[in-house]
């Protein structure tokens, strides 16, 4: 039988907001979802009126809702800024070219600016080369720090004020998760941030932090937009994967699991003697960066040297202190299993 | 009668002999193909159980007969259980299956079930 709106409008209801638990008809889960996003935008000051702001575009369905959420909202209310499309084209055959396809007819469909940036003008590698040269494993790590990067060149050389990515709930609860499990601190306090960089590099911020998966996926799907959606051929992230799968397993049993997760991110408190390292800038490119050298430029030397090991050696980690509730041990502990796949994986701090 | 589609990662990791579905929602909406692609099989399966009355089938004798009979790789990257895994959103005639009681909802003829994997893919 039909369930009606919650909201008392008459109307079928079409889904379930696995946030409130609310039943409603799309008119107001529309309204709902786009409000909740001026809220955040506003709550949270993430733009001032003549802001130029980048939108970091993979053609994803995250980023496809953001780019066409944000369009709609800063006509709405006002915002008074520019946006524009961004997107990294990491050079690999079959997977970017494809969802570039779809990012350029985002272009179209919401007349944005577009600008891509590809590794190969950028590092004068494809990602396509890289895998021939250093294999399968590690690679993910090359292009997520090469990925980084060129958001922000891409964004200066658009003169972007700043980068939205559609990072969503779930993103920033998995990277909770991960950071707490890896006991990487730095990246614990950041994570949940809803705006990054303010000291220096161009500041990043998540509109969608609050923004629970399900509900971009319905509303990309309910609105009909255009987006792409498939794996990497490059191997997924196993343990990430995993993370994801663990997140999903408790939403399913409780939905506020979600923005539980992130509220505890947020209030993990780290001792005053515990060192964080220091941002500085790389002596080579001059991006921001924790060492002489950034990351990416010590992986480009030894991929031009033609030894991609030395870019991938252990680093230290910061000590856990103090962050381990209950509840984050019995995650550890139903996560111990995973940390056998992380060996493979490399960490940086 | 029902029509099926398995969209994102699944057809993907399924390959195209199980259902070959366009990978965005644009061509999804625009094209029959999907559901013709699991309408024969389904139907088939429906014929031998009894004409008609296989309309009777809940969504979970749905999910295991797609787990037996159309995924022949990979199971559990779609099921988990009896349900489907956690993170993929079901669609039943363009309504969240969590307003029609999931797996003990009945198919009815003409109903069109989508799943829809949210796993990746940013
Ligand atoms: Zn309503
Ligand atoms: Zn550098």
């Amino acid at each position: 039988m039909p369930v009606t709106c919650t909201n008392d409008c008459n109307r079928r209801a079409k889904l379930k907001r696995p946030k409130t638990a609310e039943k409603l008809c799309l008119e107001c889960f529309y309204q709902a979802f786009e409000d909740e996003i001026h809220r955040t935008i506003v709550n949270n000051k993430l733009f001032q009126p003549g802001e130029s702001v980048a939108v970091g575009a993979s053609g994803g369905k995250d980023s496809t809702v953001l780019a066409y959420v944000l369009k709609l909202l800063n006509e709405r209310h006002n915002y008074g800024i520019n946006l524009v499309l961004l997107s990294v084209d990491e050079g690999i055959t079959g997977y970017r070219d494809d969802s570039l396809e779809t990012v350029k007819r985002n272009q179209q469909q919401y007349q944005l600016p577009l600008k891509i940036v590809s590794y190969e003008e950028l590092y004068g590698w494809t990602m396509d080369a890289i895998v021939q040269k250093i294999g399968m494993k590690n690679n993910c790590t090359f292009c997520g720090v090469f990925r980084r990067q060129a958001l922000d060149r891409g964004a200066m050389l658009v003169k972007a004020d700043k980068i939205v990515t559609g990072h969503n709930a779930d993103d920033v609860a998995e990277t909770v998760l991960m950071n707490v499990l890896r006991g990487d601190i730095a990246r614990l306090r950041r994570c949940t941030a809803i705006m990054t960089g303010t000291e220096g590099a161009l500041p990043r911020c998540k509109p969608f932090k609050y923004t629970y998966e399900k509900e971009i996926v319905m509303y990309a799907y309910f609105k009909k937009l255009d987006y792409f959606s498939t794996e990497c051929v490059y191997s997924p992230n196993a343990y990430r994967g995993y993370a994801r799968a663990y997140l999903k397993d408790l939403e399913s049993i409780r939905p506020s699991s979600i923005v539980d997760i992130i509220h505890s991110g947020e209030r993990m408190s780290i001792k005053k003697e515990v060192k964080m390292p220091e941002q500085g800038t790389c002596s080579k490119c001059g991006y921001i960066s924790s060492q002489s050298i950034c990351k990416a430029c010590v992986m480009l030397e030894s991929l031009n040297r033609g030894l991609p090991k030395l870019a991938i050696g252990k680093t230290h980690k910061a000590k856990v202190v103090t962050i381990c509730s209950n509840a984050f041990q019995r995650i550890i502990y139903r996560f111990k299993i995973f940390h056998e796949l992380e060996r493979d994986e490399i960490k940086f701090v | 009668m029902a029509c099926c589609a398995i969209s994102g990662s699944i057809q993907a990791q399924y390959n195209s002999k199980v259902i070959l579905l366009p990978f965005n929602f644009q061509c999804l909406n625009n094209s029959d193909s999907f559901c013709v692609m699991l309408w024969w099989p389904l139907q088939q399966a429906l014929n031998v159980t009894g004409n008609g009355q296989a309309y009777r089938w809940d969504m979970k004798k749905l999910i295991s007969w797609i787990k037996e009979n159309l995924l022949q790789e990979r199971p559990e990257l779609f099921v988990q259980g009896d349900s489907v895994r956690p993170g993929i959103l079901v669609l039943i005639n363009e309504s969240d299956w969590e307003l029609l009681g999931e797996l003990e909802y009945h198919l009815e003829e003409n109903d069109c079930i989508l799943f829809i994997s949210t796993l990746h893919g940013g």
